[in-house]
């Protein structure tokens, strides 16, 4: 590590491709991103899954970390090679990797300046923030300069608390584009939710839906608050679904479980949290039961457990009796899910406006 | 009823529950090809739980049994083995045989109750893929039984049931006019995919992409710029023990009527008004009607053929055509075909299309070539030092699938000496990620009801009659065979058509 310079850093830069090509000609230089990483967490991984996803996504990436605390004011940067073998090709994609340490808390705000000049022209910019974003800089000073923010709210002390402002954030800066990786990691059961209710037989309940209850692994819980993720997937069916937002929001016993009541063109829809001893981790069980007039009940459940077995799903219809089926699924890592975000540069609108439905959400558990 | 919550998912295209039924199952395509694309879209969890195949042949096995040959297909042939056994179990459950010939309409019924089971227990929904992998001459067969056990209609309402015929489709004109309207007779064209494998690959998807959504190239994209392009679908090997497809086949119908002929359409035709199945095609089939017939009386003026003979192939002594078993001494099917296309549009008025397959080529590589104008006058001295080409677009459809431009630029120093530069850019570099395999995104499309990429009945119709010549004239005289040395590109006459046809040169890809 040496004291910041530009021309220091950007010379080291053409010497790290120059000493790439004469050592190796089985390399490959390709960049299509700028990607800033800020890390709270120090956390060793942390290389390993930039190697990772520089696979997928070669470009600049722009390491920033921040020691706030430290007694020296000084912002030191390392220059570095990042490069992973391309599967089934043999060859070596290379990217590369600026590391800058900001030491003090004056340093620390200067950290978005100190970057802007390291961006690469006409190339995207992705922020991914790997800790607690706060008012304090380079959080907000960065803002403006990224096409897309990326958060993990599992990295939050009070992550569900948070989605209120997360989606005050959203709503303040349009021209950006925010994800959060607990979104990111319902994927999977959203997509095999849906695509149940392609089937014809339940198909036709989809406007039938009378009572949705999401179970959730108790020691998940953001204090009595049901997780991020078990809000995300309500809040999800409410969005797409077209629901009222939900109102009378009653807290049923004393370990976060809530009832809350919404609503489809007059008819009720009753929606329940509840923590459950017997989910571990980042388990979650969706149970749903459809009922109307002139049909027979019908229900489904849907438990996605990495653990045990994947998704697993039962399904109970006039026509179906019991259907159970399971799919293998394992949890997507990190480096997965950032590498799927990285993919989509635009504005995910239906994050967007689930996240809205969630902060309201949240807010009526909160009061309650 | 919609489903509103299919909508905005980031995983966007998920196949509907459904079964899909492989005629020939035990056959070289589907141990190659479809079985490992499934396996690779289950893997990818894009496929559903309600999800079974069901494969026919009259290989007597069980589906125990069939489930062994495919574990081992999978094996040998996914590009990542069987990756994962656990996934690879799953998929396995859902994995049926059926016992017989596809020509007895017994095996019907026993299908029929085998799809109505898989219905009910596995909530493949009545949807159904009939996927035809078997040997031509049993495509009609096939449709005629489907049709008398009325499997191709679903038993349940708001289903749909979907055919997939694989190339060839159709021998001649003739004979594809006769298969459209037998397979017309029993199901609804929007029922109906036509695979072309080609259309699958990732540059060829990315030719509309190219064109329709960059704002500069399309303004060049005319006689104005262009001064002809070279369609290349060169192949290493020779027939690789299918002479007896070959034979009756040939270059021009094994690869042009059908591969290439689609790729010309897609680099040739207008903008469609939207992404919609129905416009592209509608565009590719105009585009089609605009190339200029040729007679039967000027056939050598557009096209030329060859057959290898002994070369050289990755350092090895090959022997020729002729030589290889199942082929007749004296064959005269050609091996290599070249036809020139002209395009009576404004776009295209006199720009010609070269378009050339062969096998025992120096390399595989296929690949789609603008020559655009030199600059109307050279302001530079030519010397020695000088080389100086027009630009040159470049796509690459396999291997290595990407885009490269060639310019001229000055060599560094205080002479000015002008070289040709590339501009390279590759899928697998650029965007580190796999591109998928050609069958997956087919099989996929169909599965989701999107029938752009496969075949329509009148371009397949269009494309037999514009070769119809050729082939005609071709059946009637005997060429000087071979005419070409195995490792070569092509034989002489194919370089020599071309600098008469206005001093052109065939690219070297
Ligand atoms: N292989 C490729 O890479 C490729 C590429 C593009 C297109 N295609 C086309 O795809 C189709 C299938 O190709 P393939 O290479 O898999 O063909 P294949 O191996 O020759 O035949 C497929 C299966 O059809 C059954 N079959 C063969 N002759 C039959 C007959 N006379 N009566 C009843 N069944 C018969 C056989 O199964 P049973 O003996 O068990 O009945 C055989 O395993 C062909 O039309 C081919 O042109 C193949």
């Amino acid at each position: 590590m040496y004291p910041f310079d530009l021309k220091t850093i950007e010379r080291h830069l053409q010497e790290l491709w120059k000493a790439q090509t004469e050592e190796n000609k089985s390399q490959v230089r390709a960049c299509v991103v700028n990607l800033l990483i800020y890390d709270e967490t120090s956390s060793s991984e942390l290389n390993t899954l930039i190697t990772d996803i520089a696979k997928h996504h070669p470009g600049r990436v722009l390491l920033m970390k921040a020691r706030p605390n430290a007694l020296t004011e000084l912002i030191s940067a390392e220059v570095s090679a990042v490069c992973g073998v391309i599967p089934g090709r043999g060859k070596q994609l290379c990217c590369e990797q600026v590391t800058i340490v900001a030491e003090g808390a004056a340093a620390a705000w200067r950290l978005a300046a100190t970057v802007r000049p390291l961006l690469i022209s006409d190339l995207p910019v992705i922020l991914w923030w790997r800790g607690m974003p706060s008012d304090m800089q380079p959080f907000t000073g960065l803002l403006d300069t990224a096409d897309k923010v990326i958060l993990d709210t599992s990295y939050l002390a009070r992550p569900t608390a948070y989605l209120p402002v997360v989606a005050e954030l959203v709503e303040a800066k349009k021209q950006v584009a925010f994800a959060d990786l607990n979104w990111s990691r319902l994927t999977t059961l959203r997509s095999h939710i849906a695509g149940l209710y392609d089937m014809p037989d339940l198909n036709a309940y989809i406007r039938d839906i009378s009572s949705v209850r999401v179970k959730y692994c108790t020691e998940a819980a953001d204090k009595e608050l049901p997780p991020p993720q078990a809000v995300y997937l309500a809040s999800w069916l409410i969005y797409r679904l077209d629901w009222d937002d939900p109102k009378n929001c009653r807290s049923i016993s004393r370990t976060g479980e809530y009832a809350l009541e919404s609503g489809y063109k007059g008819r009720p829809i009753h929606l329940q949290f509840a923590p459950s001893p017997s989910l571990v981790a980042d388990d979650l069980q969706l149970e749903i039961t459809m009922a109307a007039d002139n049909k027979q009940k019908a229900h489904l459940m849907v438990k996605q457990a990495y653990e045990e077995s994947g998704i697993k799903t039962k399904l109970e219809t006039p026509t179906v009796c019991w259907l159970t089926t399971v799919e293998k699924h394992r949890r997507p890592s990190e480096a997965t899910l950032l590498s799927r975000e990285l993919e989509i540069l635009g504005n995910d609108t239906t994050y967007e406006n689930v996240l809205r439905v969630a902060a309201h959400l949240v807010n009526q558990l909160e009061v309650t | 009823m919609t489903n509103p919550l299919s909508q905005g998912l980031r995983i966007e295209r998920k196949a509907p529950p459904c079964v899909i039924v492989i005629f020939g199952a035990s056959g070289d395509l589907n141990k190659r090809k479809l079985m490992p694309a499934l396996y690779s879209l289950y893997q990818q969890h894009l496929l559903g739980s309600s999800f079974a195949t069901i494969g026919i042949g009259r290989t007597q096995m069980d589906n125990e049994a069939f489930r062994e040959l495919m574990t081992a297909a999978v094996r040998e042939f996914a590009e990542g083995g069987l990756a994962d056994e656990d996934v690879w179990r799953s998929f396995a459950k859902q994995l049926h045989y059926i016992a017989g010939d596809p020509r007895e309409q017994e095996v019907y019924v026993r299908l029929g109750n085998l799809l109505d089971e898989l219905d009910k227990k596995t909530g493949t929904a009545g949807n159904r893929i009939f996927y035809l992998s078997t040997p031509p001459e049993l495509y009609t067969p096939i449709v005629t039984n489907l049709g008398k056990a009325k499997l191709n209609v679903s038993p349940v309402r708001d289903a749909w049931v979907r055919i997939i015929i694989e190339k060839p489709f159709g021998y001649d004109l003739k004979s594809a006019l006769a298969l459209n309207e037998h397979v017309g007779s029993v199901f609804q064209e929007e029922q109906v995919y036509r695979i072309d494998h080609y259309l699958g690959k990732e540059t060829v998807q990315n030719v509309m992409v190219f064109r329709f959504a960059n704002g500069i190239f399309e303004p060049l994209w005319n006689h104005k710029y262009i001064d002809h392009v070279q369609i290349t679908a060169a192949e290493a090997v020779g027939v690789e023990g299918r002479a007896g497809y070959y034979e009756g086949a040939g270059a021009l119908r094994d690869m042009i009527q059908n591969h290439l002929l689609q790729v010309f359409s897609l680099i040739a035709m207008e903008p469609p008004v939207s992404l919609d199945a129905s416009a592209i095609r509608d565009e590719k089939q105009k585009v089609m009607m605009a190339v200029r017939p040729i007679e039967h009386g000027e056939v050598n003026a557009f096209a030329v053929r060859g057959q290898y003979g002994q070369g050289t192939s990755n350092g090895r002594a090959v022997m020729g055509y002729r030589e290889e078993k199942g082929v007749n001494p004296q064959s005269t099917t050609e091996t290599y075909a070249m036809v020139k296309l002209l395009v009576d549009n404004w776009r295209w008025a006199g720009v010609p299309f070269y378009i050339r397959s062969g096998k025992r080529m120096p390399r595989r590589v296929s690949e789609v070539a603008i020559q655009f104008k030199e600059v109307p006058h050279l302001l530079f001295d030519r010397t020695a030092a000088d080389r100086i080409h027009p630009n040159t677009l470049v796509m690459r459809i396999q291997p290595d699938e990407g885009i490269t431009l060639r310019f001229s630029a000055k060599l560094p120093g205080q002479a000015v000496h002008i070289r040709d530069v590339n501009m390279d850019f590759q899928y697998g570099t650029q965007f580190g990620r796999h591109s998928p395999e050609a069958y997956e995104r087919l099989l996929l499309d169909c599965m989701l009801g999107d029938p752009t990429l496969f075949a329509r009945r009148d371009m397949v119709e269009k494309s037999w009659e514009l070769l119809m010549p050729i082939l005609d004239v071709w059946a009637a005289d005997k060429p000087k065979f071979p005419n070409y040395e195995a490792g070569s590109w092509g034989p002489a006459a194919a370089d020599e058509f071309l600098a008469k046809d206005g001093g052109r040169r065939w690219r070297r890809p």
